[in-house]
């Protein structure tokens, strides 16, 4: 017997060990897409096309020597590092780079309107000697770095360097070089650092007002998450508890509209909004979604839960009908009014059929439907495509992260009772 | 009389608590839908606007020639579809049937997607620690915006440098034989259906574990005294229970897919050659692009009779079967 719980036990852990590998494994499944996302946001444009696919955002590196701007090559064989000098039909002309760069650390120092200065840590070296990057962006050639010993730019400026200094100093060269030799090309390829280019974003954000859409997409959803709130709130109390004639019909007659699939209702709420002038108007978006049929449902299920005795006891303290709604159900009903609140602020924010319909200006755009016409315009540009999706998926994923809780609470609540 | 008048003064406070949700109810819910019963009926296409009912009648009322060319005879007036040589040619309008067997064949993913979901959930129901991290992570497709999860995903089909195909890649699927996603007519509906997969797996799965842990353990108990496997235990005691969660999961699923758009705008446009038009696509591009608001209207009304058909015979068959 003893044994048997035994084998019970270790088939317990094996499930547990089996359930964790099954979640781990599906969990980056899940993140992936994400993750390569971010990663293309902080790619430049000429690095996104890779294959195979890089994960981290990486340039190839080019460093100035005697007064010339040079590529980094490595070999794939030996791993050995090379300037490249210059390239010929029998072979690349190469100089062999005798002390190994190794550059494993960025810091921004200094950013300028055309210039981008980091700090690097050289690990190869024992001493871990810093060097300065300067990326320009005027070049035509983006990737242009120049690396220039700092011990001693600060000792012929006196300090860290600014724009105008670095420029007149001439950039040293920071490595012993071999002499020439003519190497396969088929045995080179690029060096790479990685470099996160966070200027997608800046420039994403420049090309297409997303500010504006943030503030338009957040003012609309919460107008109407509020007046949702408020009017399914008043009509589910009505329904739970108040008497009146037809109101059991009435209900079942809300009831029935909630199969009725949207596109049935849509073109005649087109034409009742062109009729009411307001196309290209935010009234076009937030007025029908100020009611919901589905949140009347569900707070009417929860407000049939509340206890009877409660409210005849206010009654008999002469509590307004009003009152009733605003002093105890209200109160004893935030749970619910969290969940249906929640799920119309995602709802409206992730809307992109009404805003596509009813908007024409871009500066009313909201943020889905900026996003498909940013796509329109920049689908060639896969960093800064990503870098857009980024800014309008980040807001929600962030709010999601810290009020899970809530937005569980809310999925389980919703499926159980709907 | 006292109590007459008190009757009465609780219904007007019933009404005018009603008020305020009872006006919107019946501008943009009642009223459309009775507008698009009459719309379905005319030729109506949003432009020349007319001084009377009578002149509107006149000049848009078509009777059921809508629903007839539907049904039995539809010339698609200069939109022509890929040559479809198959029996829905002599069913009127090829197009929609043709892109109902698209929204169909979508809908192959909510099995799928529910076997995904559901191994999740069992996965999760463990008693593991860290569960938290899990749900986050699942969920997270879940409240992300459509458009930017589809902007997202046809990056990663790439068909030269996207994620899938350089995993493929280094797979050893040769380059040639690598799928063109969103681009081939073959490869364009799994595509998006993989990514609509991904999206609402952690949606389902919350629902599985929550009815998961409503299970009374004792069930479990009384299978482990009678010596059953866990193979039995899922099968007789877990999947039994689960029923409920199930229809509603199929309910909810089928009448979502069969309203699928967004998706469909931003990652294919309804192409390659109409292989990814629904028919919320099809319903969209007659009154928005093509401006025939009468035929969408009559369109949008058919989609209602399948969705309205799809739940009743779940309810009366499923539902029933399982005394829900």
């Amino acid at each position: 017997m003893a044994e048997y719980y035994k084998s019970l036990k270790t088939q317990e852990i094996l499930k547990k060990i089996f359930s964790y590998l099954f979640l781990i494994a599906g969990s980056i499944l899940m993140l992936a897409p994400i993750v390569w996302t971010i990663s293309t946001s902080l790619k430049e444009e000429g690095s996104t096309q890779t294959l195979p696919p890089e994960w981290t955002p990486r340039v190839m590196l080019r460093v100035m020597y005697n007064g010339k701007l040079l590529q980094v090559m490595q070999s794939k064989s030996t791993g050995e590092i090379y300037l490249l000098i210059k390239k010929e039909k029998e072979g690349y002309t190469v100089r062999k780079i005798k002390s190994q760069l190794n550059v494993s650390y960025f810091s921004l120092i200094r950013e300028t309107e055309k210039m981008e200065f980091r700090l690097v840590k050289d690990k190869s070296r024992s001493l871990g000697k810093t060097y300065l990057i300067i990326q320009d962006f005027e070049t035509t050639d983006s990737r242009a770095i120049s690396i220039a010993q700092l011990d001693e730019l600060k000792s012929l400026t006196g300090g860290i360097p600014d724009k105008f200094t670095v420029l007149t100093v001439k950039p040293l060269p920071v490595f012993e070089l071999d002499n020439e030799t003519v190497s396969d090309p088929l045995d080179l390829k690029p060096k790479k650092v990685m470099w996160f280019r966070w200027r997608n974003y800046k420039e994403a954000w420049g090309v297409a007002p997303f500010g504006r859409m943030y503030i338009n997409s957040i003012m609309v959803s919460l107008a109407i998450t509020f007046g949702v709130l408020f009017t399914s709130s008043l009509a589910a109390y009505s329904f739970a508890r108040i008497n009146f004639p037809g109101r059991d019909k009435l209900f079942l007659l809300y009831l029935g509209t909630m199969m009725i699939p949207f596109p049935v209702t849509m073109i005649p709420t087109f034409i009742i909004i062109e009729k009411l002038g307001w196309m290209d108007t935010f009234y076009a978006l937030i007025v029908p979604g100020l009611f919901s049929t589905y949140g009347v449902f569900m707070l009417r299920q929860f407000f049939m839960t509340i206890p009877k005795e409660l409210e005849e006891a206010a009654i008999i303290d002469g509590c307004s009908r009003f009152g009733i709604y605003w002093r105890i159900f209200l109160p004893l009903s935030l749970p619910a009014l969290a969940t249906l609140g929640i799920f119309t602020f995602i709802g409206t924010y992730n809307d992109f059929m009404g805003p596509l319909i009813y908007l024409k200006t871009e500066s009313k755009y909201t943020l889905p439907v900026g996003l498909s016409y940013f796509q329109g315009q920049y689908h060639s540009q896969t960093a800064y495509m990503m870098a857009a999706s980024m800014i309008v998926l980040a807001p929600m994923i962030i709010v999601y992260v810290f009020g899970q809780r809530f937005f569980v609470r809310g999925i389980v609540m919703t499926g159980l009772k709907g | 009389m006292f109590v007459k008048t008190k009757k009465t003064k609780e219904a007007i406070t019933g009404y005018v608590f009603l008020l305020p949700n009872i006006i919107g109810f019946i501008t943009f819910v009642l009223l459309p839908v009775l507008i698009s019963l009459f719309l379905s009926f005319t030729s109506y296409d949003l432009f020349g606007d007319t001084d009377s009912v009578a002149e509107f009648m006149k000049k848009y009322f078509i009777g059921f020639k809508n629903i007839y060319k539907l049904l039995f005879q539809f010339d698609a007036d200069g939109y022509a579809t890929s040559n479809i040589l198959c029996f829905w040619n002599y069913l009127g309008d090829k197009c929609l049937w043709y892109f109902l067997g698209n929204t169909l064949y979508f809908m192959l993913m909510i099995p799928i997607g529910m076997a995904v979901s559901l191994a999740l959930a069992l996965a999760m129901n463990q008693k593991l620690k860290g569960i938290v991290v899990f749900r986050t992570i699942y969920f997270l497709p879940v409240i992300s915006s459509m458009v930017a999860c589809a902007i997202l995903w046809r990056w990663i089909y790439n068909p030269e440098y996207g994620l899938l195909n350089g995993i493929l890649q280094i797979l050893g699927v040769a380059k040639e034989n690598l799928p063109q996603w969103l681009s081939s007519t073959l490869w364009a509906k799994p595509a998006i259906m993989l990514m609509l997969i991904w999206k609402s797996a952690g949606y389902n799965m919350l629902l599985y574990l929550a009815a998961l842990q409503g299970i009374n353990q004792e069930l479990y108990e009384a299978g482990d005294v009678d010596g059953a496997t866990s193979f039995d235990k899922f099968w007789n005691i877990t999947l039994p229970m689960l029923r409920p969660v199930n229809f509603f999961i199929i309910i909810m699923s089928i009448i979502g897919g069969l309203q699928m758009f967004g998706e469909i705008y931003v990652m294919t446009g309804g192409g390659p050659g109409d292989s990814t038009t629904t028919i919320v696509y099809y319903i969209y591009q007659n009154a928005f692009v093509w401006f025939r608001m009468g035929y969408a209207a009559a369109l949008s009304w058919v989609l209602f009779v399948m969705i309205f058909s799809a739940t009743w015979i779940q309810w009366k068959y499923l539902g029933q079967k399982f005394e829900i």
